[in-house]
């Protein structure tokens, strides 16, 4: 990188075409769970916010970047047992659940309507946010994942995700629920939920090995 | 069929870019998270061994992944592993609220001569990717990477003696 093009690049970023679009929303995820006992529901609201750039800046093609604050959505499934919907699915679903009502709507048209929309989106299977447990909640590297077509492995006979549902809400971001249970959020550093500082194939727990506690919670 | 080494090196350059957060390659129809997929995950006849997806990495704007290659290139023995180091995507002074760490402070000031915080980390990934100290050059290791993915690339291969090849 030569003087030139250290001086040219605030100019280059200045230019009109270079600039993003900025869109930002609320949405609140919603679990409701049947088990032999009830029904139990939990949500969480997460902010999402959108640089979207109608002609990509210089030397980078980056057309949209995300960003998203928030935590996991938990729900207590039977007493001390816990359930989590990471939250590092959550830039695009929205527009992945209610695909249907943006038709063939590019990109920069259908960020412009999702803040707008005011029916929430069931989220079929395969839509749902990854949803994971933990074995000893006092453990990071104890997470494993659940399937959420069969949520009685995990929990037990009678247990079954009834509904999940997504909305667009005005609602404030949800602070504070998930480290009430999961007290090590504050204290894992920057690293993987296994301590390790990279993610490898030979990991104990591929998934504590591949998940950070930004998909627990985004500050 | 087989592949030149030149051109499977560079597809590998580019693949750093939509694996791992802030994909550039994102399937909008699951809100998938990492673009090509992670660890485990395949291209041709290569296999992602490690990658670098920490909230350290992230606040720096940093990406690398590792690959063991199969057989298949020409050039390149089987079993060899690849570090692919991420480029330029974020032009941000600092960390955007939005995008995370920018490359300008974090990398850029690199070709300086300046140590920043994105060539520590591909130090740091190059010893933990290949088990090896700053001191020791892995065997049967390639380094590889695009724009500023270059340039720490070719940090490395000053470090440690391997190859490196710019896409």
């Amino acid at each position: 990188m030569n003087r030139r093009t250290v001086l040219a690049l605030p100019a280059l970023l200045a230019l009109p075409g270079c600039l993003p679009e900025t869109h930002a929303w609320h949405q609140k995820l919603t679990l409701v769970i049947d088990t032999p006992s009830g029904e139990v529901t939990g949500s969480s609201v997460a902010a999402i916010r959108v640089n979207f750039y109608e002609d990509p800046p210089p030397l980078t093609s980056t057309e949209v970047e995300y960003g998203v604050t928030g935590e996991a959505t938990m729900v207590e499934v039977v007493p001390g047992r816990y359930l989590f919907a990471l939250i590092n699915t959550s830039e695009q679903l929205f527009y992945a659940a209610a695909q249907n009502r943006f038709g063939r709507m590019t990109r920069g048209e259908w960020l412009r309507e999702i803040p707008k929309q005011t029916e929430p989106a069931d989220l079929l299977p395969g839509y749902v946010p990854m949803l994971v447990t933990f074995d000893d909640v006092t453990k990071p590297e104890t997470v494993r994942e659940v399937d959420p077509a069969d949520l009685a492995a995990v929990f037990g006979a009678g247990v079954r995700l009834k509904a999940a549902t997504l909305a667009i809400t005005e609602e404030p971001v949800t602070e504070g629920r998930v480290e009430g249970v999961l007290g090590w959020l504050d204290e894992i550093g920057g690293g993987m939920l296994d301590g390790a500082t990279i993610s490898s194939i030979d990991a104990k727990n591929r998934l504590a090995n591949d998940l950070t506690r930004w998909d627990i919670r985004r500050p | 069929m087989t592949i030149s080494k030149e051109l499977f090196l560079s597809i590998l350059a580019m693949d750093s870019y939509n694996r791992g957060y802030n994909a550039g390659i994102a399937d909008e129809g699951q809100g998938d998270a990492d673009g090509l997929g992670r660890v485990g995950s395949q291209i041709g006849n290569a296999t992602v061994t490690a990658d670098n997806n920490t909230t350290t990495a992230q606040s720096a704007g940093f990406y690398a992944v590792a690959y063991t290659v199969g057989a298949g290139v020409e050039g390149i023995a089987p079993g060899t592993t690849i570090i692919s180091y991420r480029g330029t995507d974020g032009l941000t002074l600092g960390t955007d609220p939005v995008s995370g760490g920018g490359d300008i402070l974090n990398g850029w000031l690199a070709g300086a001569g300046l140590p920043t915080s994105q060539t520590d980390l591909a130090i740091q990934f190059y010893q933990a990717a290949t088990g090896q100290t700053v001191w020791q050059t892995a065997a049967n290791t390639t380094v590889t990477g695009h724009s500023l993915g270059d340039r720490l690339a070719g940090l490395q291969a000053r470090l440690f003696g391997n190859e490196a090849i710019a896409a």
